[in-house]
């Protein structure tokens, strides 16, 4: 009996090459590899006919307001069109709850006594893309003395027009969060965080893109993001 | 006394898994918390898919102020019908998607109504709009998913797409090796068709 098609060569017909004589004849006797074309086919001829005006629009701002009313959503839930984002924003909180149950990238925050002039480093955490964010990066604690900073690297970040990346660190459960520093344009910060600041109740490091609008909130536009362990 | 930081190894720090060809980030923890009611999920998904289910329909009945009609109904039946959507089933933007497209065709039929009030429009007309819709939301989605895809998947999937090159000359352009080049049309086309899917329950 001869063999089924295999996936590769399947996907490189549907693009339109040549069917090998032996890949053509089975197909001519194998419903299940013909239909498997068929449908990669499709996908390809669908592909085709995409043009400039199917890259995606944002719907006007009434659009979520009327929902929102129509829902009788708490005042707590804002639109998102109005960039203004209350700082116990959902976004983290779903955020901390995502990289807790789904991706586990989670250092632990340790203790290291204070007085040491070599740097200890108190936590270490991978950075994952935030939605369909392509890029990662880490974050690391690290101790000197009676200073704690924060190392942020990113690389690979696109430049933001009129803006920035701005680093933030918030509660567990998103409900207080402190905008920390901004990165350098290479992607990296190192940030020297506030005296007496409590690292371990701040445990989510989020990067987001911020404008030059006066807003000192979080846009809501976070790129990567990575728990801490407490 | 000096205790030990504890530092993560960096096999610690794993990257987001895929499960299924399909990569695992906040979108399946963010389809649980919708199915759950969560309030703030909603805003988060409306937020993620909106421009998704705006533009599918901008592009199917062809004027703004009708899409966003759409697209307002589309998150409020959403919401409504959380309880019959299935995270285990299918993925949030796919259901959503299944909804814009109940919602795009009971307008042509709304529209059709109209017409046959005022026989004013050609019927032909719109028999031909309401299939064409479907195909007009599939090349939205396999936009936005060929948007997704990193490189060098995605420069070859346009090469192939929209150069018309064969695979054997993609990978001499690119300088990668044939078989490389062609597993990663079939993993791209595979990911592309599984985006057109419906799926995720039924509203």
């Amino acid at each position: 009996m001869v063999e089924h098609c295999n996936d590769d060569d399947l996907s490189i017909i549907a693009l339109g090459e040549p069917a090998s004589p032996a890949d053509e004849a089975h197909l001519q006797q194998c419903p299940r590899c013909q239909s498997r074309l068929d449908q990669l086919s499709a996908v390809v001829s669908t592909a085709r006919q995409i043009d400039d005006k199917d890259s995606l629009m944002t719907p006007p701002p009434g659009v979520w307001d009327a929902i929102a009313d129509e829902l009788d959503m708490q005042p707590g839930v804002t639109s998102l069109s109005s960039r203004r984002r209350p700082r116990s924003g959902w976004l983290l909180a779903a955020a901390a709850a995502a990289v807790g149950v789904a991706i586990g990238s989670v250092a632990t925050i340790g203790v290291t006594s204070t007085g040491d002039t070599s740097p200890a480093m108190l936590a270490e955490v991978g950075l994952e893309p935030v939605g369909d964010q392509a890029v990662s990066g880490a974050a690391r604690i690290e101790r000197v003395g009676a200073t704690t900073t924060l190392s942020v690297e990113v690389p690979g970040l696109p430049a933001v027009d009129d803006g920035y990346y701005e680093v933030w660190m918030a509660t567990a459960d998103a409900g207080t969060m402190v905008a920390v520093g901004t990165l350098d344009a290479d992607g990296t910060g190192s940030i020297t965080l506030p005296g007496g600041m409590d690292v371990a109740e701040f445990p989510l490091v989020d990067v987001s893109i911020e404008h030059f609008d006066g807003d000192a909130g979080h846009s809501a536009d976070s790129v990567v993001r990575g728990l801490l362990a407490t | 006394m000096t205790h030990t930081a504890a530092v993560a190894p960096a096999s610690v720090v794993t990257m987001p898994r895929t499960l299924g060809g399909r990569p695992v980030h906040d979108d399946d923890a963010l389809a649980q918390l919708f199915s759950g009611g969560d309030d703030a999920a909603l805003s988060e998904t409306y937020r993620r898919w909106s421009p998704l289910v705006y533009t599918a329909a901008v592009r199917a009945v062809g004027n703004e102020a009708d899409a966003a009609d759409i697209a307002q109904s589309v998150f409020i039946n959403a919401w409504r019908g959380r309880g019959s959507f299935d995270p285990e089933k299918g993925s949030l933007p796919g259901w959503l998607m299944t909804i814009t497209r109940r919602r795009i065709a009971d307008h042509w039929k709304e529209r059709s109504r109209d017409s046959r009030k005022v026989e004013a429009v050609a019927a032909a007309d719109l028999d031909e709009s309401a299939p064409a819709a479907d195909s007009v939301v599939d090349r939205v989605l396999l936009a936005d998913e060929l948007e997704r895809l990193g490189d060098p998947q995605k420069r070859i999937v346009e090469l192939a797409f929209f150069q018309d090159l064969t695979h054997t000359q993609i990978a001499s352009l690119l300088d990668l090796p044939v078989g490389t080049v062609k597993s990663h049309i079939r993993r791209s086309l595979d990911r592309l068709r599984r985006r057109l899917e419906v799926d995720g329950g039924a509203l």
